[in-house]
Formats: structure tokens, sequence, C-alpha cells
């Protein structure tokens, strides 16, 4: 039986590291990064009944959000709210396959659904002082850190392209989800809009 | 003095050390920084700078900002040419280059001048008039006149420049960054709101930089650059320079067109030339101004009229003087301290000719001190000159202003100022729906109650001393904080302004009647040529809506929306009328407010940014292997793979042979893919679907069929059980988005009791079809745990296993009628299973196909895609109605019993021949049975597939025929009038290849 082959990137040919556009004298203003190797389940489930809840937190470690466009995150994995019976579990420490198996049967006597969508999703990081001015050139969402906040998710467009976004941390990460198909234009998009800032496309994030 | 002979030595906000060369009509001329193309058109003495719409006459500057009728330009050449360009908004750069337009050979001597000649044989509506008959003449009339319509040259080449959009949010949107704008700031501001403020020209200030008095003791250019440092300061205010804010649209949307690099000779690298902004704002404060406004007389026209205000500000903000002798006329204060201030300059004030017969205001009276004449309840009524202004007639004008008394007074001048009163910019406001309010006292539209989040301020209220200004504008922007939730927003001190005291009342005036016997042009619009005859002669015509006015006089349909016309014009209507100002109204205003260049609206979204693309993980491999793409949707599919030397055709055939004798393999991975789980999900299948889905065991599929509510067939596709409660439903390409929308609202509206989730998958699996009698071997060189064996997996077996190392899903389904397979894996894995999948194929001559041949296959086994499944057939039209159960509820069963729906002679499904055997048949064609009936010959069908069949060796078509299945052998025609094409066929059974699937069944 062959080796079970590496994973392989929507954006692998386009992946170019290094310093493009009109980059200013304190540097660029943006970074690009892609998170690559994710385990990504879309959870769907009750999320008023409380024992659905306990019973996902028992499995993940990691509360299910019931406020709007919010996240939890805890020990490595994220869940992030997409509807009130929906969320998105990320995680950069498990294999999608162990990790929709093991939510699966945790849930077993519960209605929901698990579903690994990792492939299925591209993941980009962007950082840099100007990341909030490069979103507003194609996303109607009010991006000012009293709106935005971090540990915020929203679902939204970028240019024509429907994205999810989740302000990471202290907030000044933010990752843009958006289906695979997609991701080219993406980042053609990204890449093109970020010129005015200067931005470097770092090393691809494990993880 | 530099060839800048208008040019005051000091003095102005121009950097009279930085000297920029220009280029206007091949001259070459210099200013300075600072300066406008119009400022240093005028320090230079060029006066004629264009030639007028309809009538080709000589025109100059008018104005100094964005209400500019007149002084319109070609601006740049070669690519970044851009006509209609207002000489007064252009920022001079070294080495501009501007031309006049609409005149040939040159502004000075231009032949179409000739249009004025004749231009008592141009009526409004002259183009209606004269060419509507007969109309069939009308193509070679249009021909001509196009060459004659329109102003200036649009560009030929590709727009070098980039050109962006950003969205932005805010609690106080305000637009204008004049007195009352900076004010409105600094209170919302203070009060911690997060503004935006957003102003047309390269510096905030507006009047205060060169026309308002002291503030505080000190210049008021000092006050605005210390209100700017403030508000710069302010870590939740955004300042935006060269910004218009175009238009105001529902909830307190508005857009600005910021002009980032038009000053430059060219943006800087990456830098976008114009930005479009799209903003929410909570609370709108409108600080827009006032646009002074002319007077109808005759020939008002003439190179060197200008409005006082702007011979002012070129006085004050740019040291010229647009003259050396000047008359101004005006009907209020404010032209007084224009002439005081001209003066000062070193213009010569001949006269101010006042309509009004009384004094004008103390301060006014001071401002113009004892040196300059006044004449009381008089008129300009005519003026001379040939290119340019060379005198002025002034006589008395009577009470009533309908008729001049005494004798005609003649100035020698080279400037006439004009002030006919002010009107508020009160655009934004009527955008909002507000409906301005005519007032009286001002003889100007002011605004009405406000209907959105907005309030105005300063003068675009008609308010007009600077410190009612300020004090407005304090106001305003502490009232919107408060609205947008900074309750404790306060009203900042109103800084100390010199005391204007009272003005004397102006005296509404519009129109000053001709000298007897002078039969001159009096225009109302300068920029559409529209003159008070044409006004008069409309409503003589029965032109009595302001709106029907506008459109068949062209009034106020120039660039600048009518700023100084449009209100003379309605007062002329009126007149004529006999009604009210106020009766008879202001037109619709609507965005643009300033002009917008195409390129600003579509910003980004153009070449492959206009829309984005799908691509499937094997699109990498598809481009390498030189496929040509087709758009699906936003897919992009392989269409078919050409070897080196192949034609379209050779490579369609060779693909479509190769799947019916050995083996292909096809990207199918844009197919919908709809992940079920839930106790409750065959239920929801039971209901989605027109056949029935209780007993479908695990590790099989079934071919589905959907209806709308309608009853018209909406999406086919096979469904799998994985798992007890686990489905994955497949949609076609086309209608994946929509058959999940569906799915969506009948589980989150209609049936929220189910126990079902679900979730589309699409983008998670790489689907690859595995189509031809040689697919089973190459399947068994991929898999080693699965038994793929026609007895262990037989036709519509699912299986879940692994291939060429990766973990994925087997489906035994069959498009092309062939032994065939689906494999899914996830789609990070799919181009590895692609090639792991041509090597194992390599022995049997694997062949890649696209969606040519796919289309070719699945047309000769007469599966049904988009032009079958168009929204307007039933299942049973398809050929599907014994599918549908009558034992369960699904959507549409109910709606099949309508007459419509179960008439006998419904278009159902045939297969089409040719009769002869190799006549293409032509797709689209419409099908009747006598091709040579008188028309209109009644159509039966319409041929929705067609094809050459490389398998059969001859074309075959699919088709919708009425009552199609009781005309099988019978001979019709598909005709095709617009492709010359007629073609007689034969009705045939839609299967062509393995009617019995024995074939897939292998």
């Amino acid at each position: 039986m062959p080796e079970m082959p590496q994973r392989c990137s929507a954006l692998f040919d386009a992946y170019q590291t290094g310093t493009f556009g009109a980059v200013p004298e304190d540097g660029p203003g943006i970074q690009l990064a892609e998170r690559r190797g994710l385990a990504i389940i879309h959870l769907a489930g009750p999320g008023g009944d409380e024992n659905f809840r306990t019973a996902v937190k028992g499995c993940l470690g990691c509360e299910a959000p019931v406020i709007p466009n919010t996240t939890a995150t805890a020990d490595g994995r994220c869940l992030l709210w997409l509807a009130p019976t929906r969320w998105l579990l990320v995680s950069a420490r498990d294999a999608p396959g162990d990790l929709e198996r093991d939510l699966s049967a945790a849930l077993a006597s519960h209605s929901g659904a698990v579903t690994d969508v990792s492939s299925g999703r591209t993941v980009i990081r962007v950082t840099g002082r100007d990341a909030r001015q490069l979103l507003a050139k194609g996303c109607p969402l009010d991006f000012h850190g009293s709106r935005f906040k971090p540990e915020n998710c929203a679902q939204s467009i970028l240019g024509a392209i429907n994205v999810l976004l989740h302000a990471t941390g202290d907030g000044t990460a933010i990752d843009l989800y958006c289906a695979r198909g997609f991701a080219l234009s993406m980042w053609e998009w990204l890449t093109d809009a970020a010129g005015e800032f200067g931005y470097s496309i770092d090393v691809a994030i494990q993880g | 003095m530099n060839g800048q002979p208008f040019r005051n030595a000091e003095g102005g906000i121009i950097d009279h050390d930085r000297s920029l060369g220009f280029t206007f009509n091949g001259r070459r001329h210099q200013g300075f920084a600072g300066d406008t193309l119009a400022s240093a058109l005028l320090a230079s003495g060029v006066r004629r700078v264009a030639r007028s719409f309809k009538y080709h006459r000589p025109r100059g500057i008018f104005a100094a900002g964005e209400e500019e009728p007149s002084a319109l330009v070609q601006l740049r050449i070669g690519a970044r040419t851009e006509p209609n360009v207002r000489a007064t908004r252009v920022e001079l750069f070294d080495g501009l280059v501007a031309n006049s337009q609409n005149c040939w050979p040159s502004v000075d001597f231009d032949l179409g001048a000739g249009a004025a000649w004749v231009s008592r044989l141009m009526p409004p509506g002259f183009y209606y008039k004269t060419f509507k008959w007969p109309g069939l003449l009308w193509p070679a009339y249009e021909h001509v006149l196009r060459k004659l319509a329109g102003m200036g040259v649009a560009p030929r080449q590709a727009d070098p420049d980039r050109y962006e959009h950003r969205f932005a949010h805010c609690d106080v949107l305000i637009v204008g960054g004049g007195p009352a704008g900076l004010s409105a700031a600094i209170a919302a501001g203070r009060a911690g709101a997060r503004i935006i403020v957003a102003d047309d020209g390269p510096e905030f200030g507006g009047s205060l930089a060169a026309e308002a008095g002291p503030i505080d003791g000190a210049p008021a250019r000092e006050w605005a650059a210390v209100a700017v440092a403030e508000l710069t300061a302010m870590p939740y205010v955004t300042l935006v320079r060269r910004a218009s804010v175009f238009g105001y649209y529902d909830h307190n949307g508005l857009a600005i067109s910021e002009h980032v690099a038009d000053h430059l000779a060219e943006p800087l690298p990456f830098q976008p030339r114009q930005r479009l902004w799209m903003v929410r704002a909570r609370q709108v404060v409108l600080a827009t101004g006032a646009t002074e406004r002319s007077f109808v007389f005759a020939d008002n026209d003439r190179p060197g009229i200008m409005l006082a205000s702007a011979a002012r500000t070129y006085a004050n903000r740019f040291a010229v003087r647009a003259g050396r002798r000047c008359v101004v006329f005006t009907n209020n204060d404010s032209a007084y301290g224009a002439a005081a201030d001209l003066a000062a300059a070193g213009i010569e004030v001949a006269a101010v000719i006042d309509a009004r017969p009384g004094d004008p205001g103390p301060a006014a009276a001071k401002a113009l001190g004892t040196g300059i004449e006044r004449l009381a309840g008089h008129a300009v009524v005519a003026t001379r000159g040939g290119g340019a202004l060379t005198a002025v007639e002034v006589a008395p004008l009577n009470e009533s202003g309908d008729s001049l008394g005494g004798s005609l007074r003649r100035f020698d001048c080279d400037l006439l100022c004009v002030s006919g009163g002010w009107n508020p910019a009160v655009q934004l406001h009527a955008q909002a729906q507000g409906r301005p309010v005519y007032d009286d006292t001002l003889a100007a539209f002011v605004p009405g109650p406000s209907v959105q989040a907005e309030r105005s301020a300063g003068s675009a209220k008609g308010t007009f001393t600077l410190a009612g200004c300020l004090a407005d504008g304090m106001e305003a922007g502490a009232e919107a904080a408060r609205q947008a939730g900074f309750e404790a927003a306060e009203t900042p001190p109103v800084p100390a302004c010199e005391d204007e005291g009272e003005a004397a009342p102006m005296r509404a005036l519009w129109s000053v009647p001709p000298p007897p016997g002078l039969r001159r042009k009096r225009f109302v619009d300068l920029q559409t040529d529209v003159t008070q005859a044409d006004v008069e002669l409309a409503s003589r015509e029965g032109y009595k809506s302001v709106e029907h006015l506008k459109r068949y006089t062209t009034l106020g349909m120039g660039t600048d929306q009518g700023r100084t016309g449009n209100v003379p014009g309605l007062a002329v209507l009126a007149r004529s009328l006999g009604a009210d100002i106020p009766q008879v109204g202001t037109t619709t205003f609507r965005p643009p407010y300033v002009p917008v260049t195409m390129a600003t609206l579509a910003g980004r979204e153009i070449g492959h940014h206009f829309q984005p693309v799908r691509r499937s993980a094997m699109h990498g491999w598809h481009e390498t292997a030189g496929a040509a793409f087709v758009p699906a949707g936003l897919w992009l599919r392989p269409q078919f793979y050409a070897r080196p030397g192949e034609g379209l055709w050779d490579a369609i055939y060779r693909e479509t042979v190769a799947v019916r004798t050995s083996v292909g393999l096809c990207d199918v991975s844009t197919l919908g893919k709809i992940d079920i789980q839930g106790a409750d999900s065959a239920e929801f299948l039971n209901r989605v679907y027109i056949n029935a889905w209780s007993k479908l065991g695990i590790g099989r599929c079934r071919y589905g069929v959907m209806l709308r509510e309608d009853g018209i067939t909406l999406d086919d596709g096979t469904t799998s059980r994985l798992a007890r409660n686990h489905y994955l439903m497949t949609t076609t390409t086309a209608n994946a988005g929509a058959v999940m929308g569906h799915l969506e609202y009948f589980l989150q509206v209609v049936w929220p009791e189910l126990d079902v989730h679900i979730i589309s998958v699409t983008e998670e699996w790489a689907a690859i079809a595995l189509a031809g009698p040689d697919s089973r071997k190459v399947l068994e060189r991929l898999t080693d745990d699965i038994d793929v064996s026609n007895e262990a997996l037989p036709f519509m077996g699912v299986r879940e296993g692994t291939f060429a190392g990766v973990p994925g899903r087997l489906f035994r389904i069959s498009f092309s009628g062939e032994l065939a397979y689906e494999i899914n894996v996830p789609a990070d894995y799919g181009q590895h299973l692609w090639e792991a999948m041509l090597e194992a194929g390599k022995e049997f001559d694997i062949t890649p196909y696209g969606t040519e041949a796919l289309g070719i296959l699945r047309t000769e086994k007469g599966h049904v895609v988009g032009g079958e499944l168009n929204g307007r057939t039933t299942a049973d039209d398809l050929g599907f109605g014994r599918m549908a159960s009558s034992a369960k509820e699904f959507i549409g069963k109910r709606s099949l019993n309508r007459p419509g729906l179960t008439d006998e002679n419904r278009k159902q499904l045939v297969g089409l021949v040719p009769a002869d055997g190799k006549t293409a048949i032509p797709r689209g064609a419409q099908i009747v049975t006598d091709p040579d009936q008188a028309l209109p010959n009644p159509m039966i069908g319409e041929v929705t597939s067609a094809c050459y069949s490389p398998n059969l060796e001859t074309p075959i078509g699919l088709g919708i025929v009425a009552a199609g299945r009781a005309r099988m052998g019978e001979t019709l025609y598909a005709l095709s009038p617009m492709r010359g094409k007629r073609v007689a066929v034969t009705v045939t059974n839609p299967v062509f290849i393995d009617p019995e699937g024995e074939r897939l069944r292998a």
C-alpha cells in the first residue's frame, strides 16, 4: 500500500515568499501567510442544548460559543460561531480524520453532524499595521477595533468571494477562510490590493 | 513678470518661488505651486478657454470651484486624457497639458461657431422636430448627429492607472471642510465620536483660506490650521482631502470620490489615481457651502464675465487679477466685499451696479469705501466684445424689474463680476429624500425637514455670515455626536469674529430685460447653452412641469447639474407660467453630485479581477496539459485537451471514442455535493425528491429528481447512503447553489422539526470520473482495500476505501453510459489521485476528457442537463414520470395535477436524428411540422442538445417536442432562420447508445 501523500494547498503553485509592492521605509504594511495542515471540521447541533455543549467541551476542551460572531479557543483548538446551530472547529494539532472521528463518537447520542471540510477551506492570515485598511477595500464590515474585536469572527465577502474572518489572538492577525476553489482568486485579490501598502508573503504557517 | 501679466508679485496662498510649466492649446505657460489650471490661465492672460456646447460661443472662466459651467477642457494626452474637466478643479502640476475642446481648428477661430448663425433655426427639441420624419431615415441622421454631439474625446487606449474602492464606517460624516464643516468636526471630535471629514479641496478650510474675515483676531486661515491640527491629533478622526461626496443613498450610505493622485503628473507606483469610498455613517453633517449665481441678460456669457466670489478667490487665494478694469453687478451685499478685495488686489473697479434702489448694509458700504462709483437701482443690460468682454451697458431698472428706464450708460471693462445671490448646496440633502423649500428672503432653496439622519450647517443651510457658519457648525457637530450616541457632546464656544452688522436685504432679480431693439442671446444655463427664449418657448409649447422642461431644453443637464443656471431657469419658467417659484419646484436631485469617472466606479473589478474564478484541485494539471477551459458558472472546466497538431474536433473525437472503447477520466469536482446527516435524513430525501428513499441500503446510491413547488423540475443527481443517518447528495454544477438554498429554506423555514443537518461539501472533495470498458481494470490498480468486482460492487454501489494511498469514496455510477466509477478524495489530494490514475491507466491508454466529450457522451446516452432542465419541463416531460411516488408527499407534488402540467400536448423529451443521416442538427433550432407553412409557423418544440456522435457516426440531438413520445418515427423539421438552416429530423428514443444499460452493468 502506497504512503499517504502530502496535502497540497490550493495556493501551492502561486505561493512565492518575498516582499512586494510599494514598501515604505518602516517596512511592509501587510504580511500575508497561508495556514496549512489545519484540521477544519464543520459542526452542527443544538446550540441551546446544555448537554450537547457539554459533550462538545468534553471532547474538545473548548466551548461551543453561543454569542453570535464570537469564538472560543482552548488547547490549540478553536470553535468559531457560524449560526445558532453551526460552528467551525479549527485545530492546528489534530489530524482531520482523527478529529472528525473523535468528535462524531463523542456526539453519537446527540442530534448533530460532524463533517470534515479541511480540504475545502483555504486559510490566509493577514497581519500588519494596514491589515484592516486592506480588508476595508473589499469587505463592507466595520473593521474598527471597537467593532471587530479580538476573538470575533464574521461572515461576509471580500471582493466578490464569500469569506469567514477571524480576529485571532489580540486581534492583530485576521484569518480569512474561503472555499478552496476561490483560493487563488482571493490570493490574487489580496496581493493586488496590498500593493499600495507594501506587503510580504511569509513562509506558510504549518498549523 | 515671468509671462504672468495678471499675477501680483505677492499675496495669496500659492508658492511664488515654485514655478510650474504647463501647456495649453500648444502654448507654454507658467504658473505656481498651489495654482489651479484656471488661476494659472488667468494669470497668463488666457481668456478664451472653451467653446460652448451648442453654439460654439467663446467662453472663459466663470467660477473658481466645482460649479464651473464653461471652462471645460481636455486634460492630458494619450491614454490618460480626460474630456470635460473643469479647469477650476485641476491642480496645476509641472508638465500639465490641456486643450480646448468642442472647437476646430482652434478655440480662437472655430468653424463650429457657424452654429450660432443658424441658431434661430435650432430651437429646443430641434433634433426631434426636424429629424423625426421619415422614421426610416433616422439611422442616417443619427450617423451625422453623433459626430456633432458630445464634448471632448474619450481616450482610445486602456487606462494605465489604478482605481480602487474602500468601505468605511463612522459615527459622523462631515461633508465639507470649510468654516461650518471644521466647526462641526471639532464639536463631534471632542465628544469622542468617530468621524470622517471629506473636503473636495487639497487643503481644509474652504472660504477660510482666503475669503473670510479674521477669527479671534488672527487671519481665518490660522484658525483653520489650528482646527485641522487638533483634528489630526484625534485618533478617531479621518480627514480626506480632494474628496467629493457625490451620492447620498439609503440608510445613510454615502459615496465619495477621492482624487488621490490627480494632482500629480502620474500616480506613484501602486498608488490609486482615484478611490471610491462607500461610507456608512450614523449621522451626517452637510456643510457643503453655497454657490453664487448669475443673472440672465444679453450676452451674459462672454469671457471676462465671472462670479464675483470667483474673482475674489482668484485675487485673494491665487494673487491673480481676473481683469484690469471691472464692473460689479449685484443684487446683494456679498459682492461689496468682493469689490473691495479686487480693488485691493489692483483691479480698477469702475463701478458697482446694484439692482437694489436703496443702500447696502453698513458693513458692505464700509468695505466699498468712497472711491468707487455705485449705481443703485441699475442693471447690466448688455455686454460688448469680440472674443472677450470689452464693455458693459448699464441702465436703470424699474421696480418690478421688467422694464428699463433712462438711457444706456457704457462702462469699458474687461471683467464683469456678477452676484445674483447664493444657492445653498442642498443637493445631498435632497438626494437623502429631503425636500428643499424656497426661502423668499434669500431667493433660494434651503434644506427642508430631513428624512435621513442628516442636518445641514453653515451656508448650505442659508447662513451666510462667518460667525453664523461657525456657530452653526459647532451646534450641528455636537448634535450629530449626541444622536450618534455621544450624549455628553457639548457645543464648543464660538470664536470671536468681526461684527458684520445687518446685511441689507437682497433683491430677487433673475433676468434683466434687453435694451429695446437688441436681439441677443440671454443665457440661463451656460453649460448647455439654454437661453431664456428657449425656456419661454418650451413653456409656450406646453412644457409646464419643470421635469419636462429640463429634458426638453437640457437645462441643468450638463456636468455642473445646473449649479448656476437651474434656479434662474425655474424663475424664468415660473414667470412665464404666471406661477411662483415654489409652485414650479425643483427637478429631482440625483447622484452623482459631481462628475465621477467610470473607472472609479469600476475600481479593480477589471480584467481577471472582474469576477472570481473557481478552480478544481486538478486545475494546475489541466493547465499544464494544455486544456482549453470553459466557464461553468464561476468554475473553469477543461473543455478538451488538444495534443500537439490536433484540432479542436480531433481532440473531442479522440476523447469521446476513448471512453467508449477503452477508458477515460474526467474532472467532475464541480458537481454540487451536499452532506446530509441526522435521524430524519431519509424522510427529508423523501420530501425533496419525487422518488422514494426509505429503502435505499447503506452502500447504495440512487438517481433522484427534485421539483420546485410549482411542479417544474429543479435538478437531478444521485444520492448515496454512506451510513444509517448519513447521505451524500450530488447536484448538477449549474444548480448546486440553487439546490443548497432550496434545501436550506425548507429545513430552516418549513420543516424546522426535522433532525437533519446539511452542509455543502462541494469544495471538500475532488471528484474524478473513470469511464469506459477498461475502467475496472484501472480501478483494481488504484485500490487494494475494496473488492471492485461486478458481484461485490454492482451498478449504483458505494464504498469507502483507499485510492493511491488516500482515503476516499467510490461510486459506481455512470453519466456516459459506460462501465464507470466516480472517486472522491479530499481536494488536497486531488491532483495526486489524478496523476496516480493516469499512471495506473497507462497500459489502457487512459485519456483525460473534457466537457465537450462529456456532453457528447451524455447526449448519446440521453441524459438531461441544462438545456432540458430549463425551468419549464416537468419530470414527466423528461421521461421521469414513473419515478414519482404516489405513496408519499414531496415538494411540487400538489402542482402536478394542474391542467397545464397534465396537458397531453406538453413538450416531451425525444431523440432527433437527421433524416438524411448526415446533416448536423442546429442547436437551439425551432421544430415545426411543415417548414413551408406561412408565418407565423407554429413551433412545436426545440432542439435542446445537438452534436455529432463519433460512436454512431451520425449527428444526433435531443429536443423537447409537443407530445413527442407519440411521434416516434415521425419526420419533423428543425429550423434556424437566423442561420438559414433547415434540417429534416426523425423523432427517436432519446437513448441512442445501449438503451438496455448492459454496458454500465457489465
